[in-house]
């Protein structure tokens, strides 16, 4: 497992099997410090049910779930998450991060799961855009940053995205 | 099955970040943040000016984010555009702009070209805005006005009143629309040129000539003035004719972009003269309680096609 605190931000390219264990080891390790977690592949009900399943404290989390409204699931309201409609409301998205980053002094964590879906519902422009903005954010405010993606051969966006980020972890293929 | 961990009380009260965030994205309390950040650059404003007798006067929107865009806001007695396409918001801008100034005790003068004084008002108490008591305040006046209203010449300056019957030299000296005699509004809202140019079909130059009238007009009366004008939704002009952009002191574009399944909204200062502004297209919502623009945030996507 990778020493998450000796960075400030981190890309994590694994296989999806492995990806679901590594985000419940990083939430397990850092399950003490502020995290926001953008959530693109499960529904909220059962990604905090797995959560919960696995011992994981999720006090300290806030979730920005991506899917849940997009599948029609009717998750009811609850005090640690915001539903937002749909992947490509990049705007949004980063509102409610710099919010995040401005609301906690000190260290707070970024972790988002899976990168690879907004690659399906936005432009690689636009992307590497949104991406550039939450490290801009992000350096403002003390703010730490995981992002965590599948393995897709050859993705040209996963190497130009490589450059912003102080360690990155990507499984050999 | 399911194991319950037994957890500690949060350190970090996540209900209040998200209750923030969720004001931020325009769910709640707009109508009160907004209020907020205008009495903020109001103090601002009016400290500058006393710094400075000679200094220019501006005016707010009080519209939650928009008046810093600005570095002191609209200067008093401007002609502005707000141009974009169907369902961008420019008349709820116009509307919030208005209920804000005639909440604070001046008068507005809502000219409507298109929508009935009833729908004007169905549309501000959708927003909370209480049309009924700013009405009754005698600050606000609404009125729809007809084709007929428009006190047309032809750019030659001929007798070519399109709705008027008589050929009397002494239409030359009407002016271009009329207001009640003695009224003096504080801000006026146009809405729109873009009706009013259809009652020049297949006249541009008649229509050119009256816009410049009318500009003129408003600029003597000393008001500042919102010319609601519909353009594309990514528009290259910003009016009928692209003259009423050079006409015009301000242009202030909103874009409600279609990308996929969803829009994204965006407003823009295009130009202001009188006053540095930000140069960039921001993120802007419509809330239950009205618009919302982050001034700091860029928009993603939808704004490439342009």
């Amino acid at each position: 497992m990778i020493e998450l605190n000796n960075y400030e931000s981190i890309l994590i390219v694994e296989d999806v099997k492995s990806l679901r264990v590594t985000v419940n080891d990083i939430l397990k390790t850092l399950q003490d410090k502020p995290i926001i977690y953008i959530n693109l592949t499960n529904t909220y009900n059962s990604l905090v049910s797995n959560l919960k399943k696995d011992g994981l404290k999720i006090n300290n989390i806030l979730f920005i779930d991506c899917i849940t409204r997009l599948t029609g699931d009717s998750a009811s309201d609850q005090e640690n998450v915001l539903f937002i409609k749909e992947p490509n409301d990049l705007t949004s998205l980063e509102i409610a991060i710099s919010e995040f980053f401005e609301s906690i002094p000190g260290e707070k964590w970024l972790v988002l799961y899976a990168f690879s879906i907004l690659k399906i519902y936005n432009k690689e422009d636009i992307v590497l855009r949104f991406i550039q903005s939450i490290f801009e954010n992000a350096s403002a405010s003390n703010a730490k940053i995981v992002i965590l993606s599948t393995q897709i051969k050859n993705d040209s966006l996963i190497k130009k995205m490589a450059h912003f980020f102080e360690k990155v972890v990507m499984e050999m293929e | 099955m399911t194991q319950e961990t037994s957890e500690p009380n949060n350190i970090f009260d996540m209900s209040k970040i998200k209750a923030n965030i969720e004001k931020k994205l325009g769910k709640n309390e707009v109508i009160e943040q907004s209020s907020q950040i205008s009495e903020q650059k109001i103090q601002h404003t009016t400290e500058n000016l006393k710094k400075d007798k000679k200094a220019k006067k501006y005016v707010l929107t009080g519209i939650s984010g928009f008046d810093e865009l600005f570095e002191n806001g609209i200067p008093t007695g401007s002609n502005i555009l707000v141009a974009g396409g169907a369902g961008s918001g420019k008349t709820i801008f116009c509307l919030q702009t208005l209920q804000y100034h005639v909440s604070r005790g001046e008068k507005c003068f809502y000219m409507s070209f298109e929508e009935s004084e009833k729908r004007l008002m169905e549309h501000m108490e959708d927003f909370g805005w209480n049309p009924e008591k700013l009405l009754a305040s005698d600050n606000l006046k609404i009125k729809r006005y007809l084709p007929s209203d428009i006190h047309y010449l032809s750019e030659k300056g001929s007798n070519d009143a399109m709705f008027a019957k008589e050929e009397d030299s002494q239409l030359l000296q009407l002016e271009p629309i009329t207001l009640e005699e003695g009224y003096k509004p504080d801000f006026v809202i146009i809405d729109s040129l873009t009706a009013i140019a259809s009652t020049f079909m297949g006249k541009e130059g008649s229509y050119r000539f009256y816009a410049e009238r009318l500009f003129r007009f408003f600029e003597k009366i000393g008001s500042t003035n919102y010319f609601i004008t519909e353009t594309r939704q990514m528009p290259e002009t910003f009016s009928q004719t692209g003259v009423e952009e050079f006409l015009a002191d301000g242009v202030i574009v909103l874009y409600n972009i279609k990308r996929e399944s969803t829009r994204q909204r965006a407003i823009e200062v295009l130009k202001m003269r009188g006053t540095k502004h930000k140069e960039k297209i921001v993120a802007m919502k419509i809330s239950d309680n009205g618009m919302i623009v982050y001034p700091k945030q860029e928009v993603f996507g939808g704004m490439e096609t342009k």
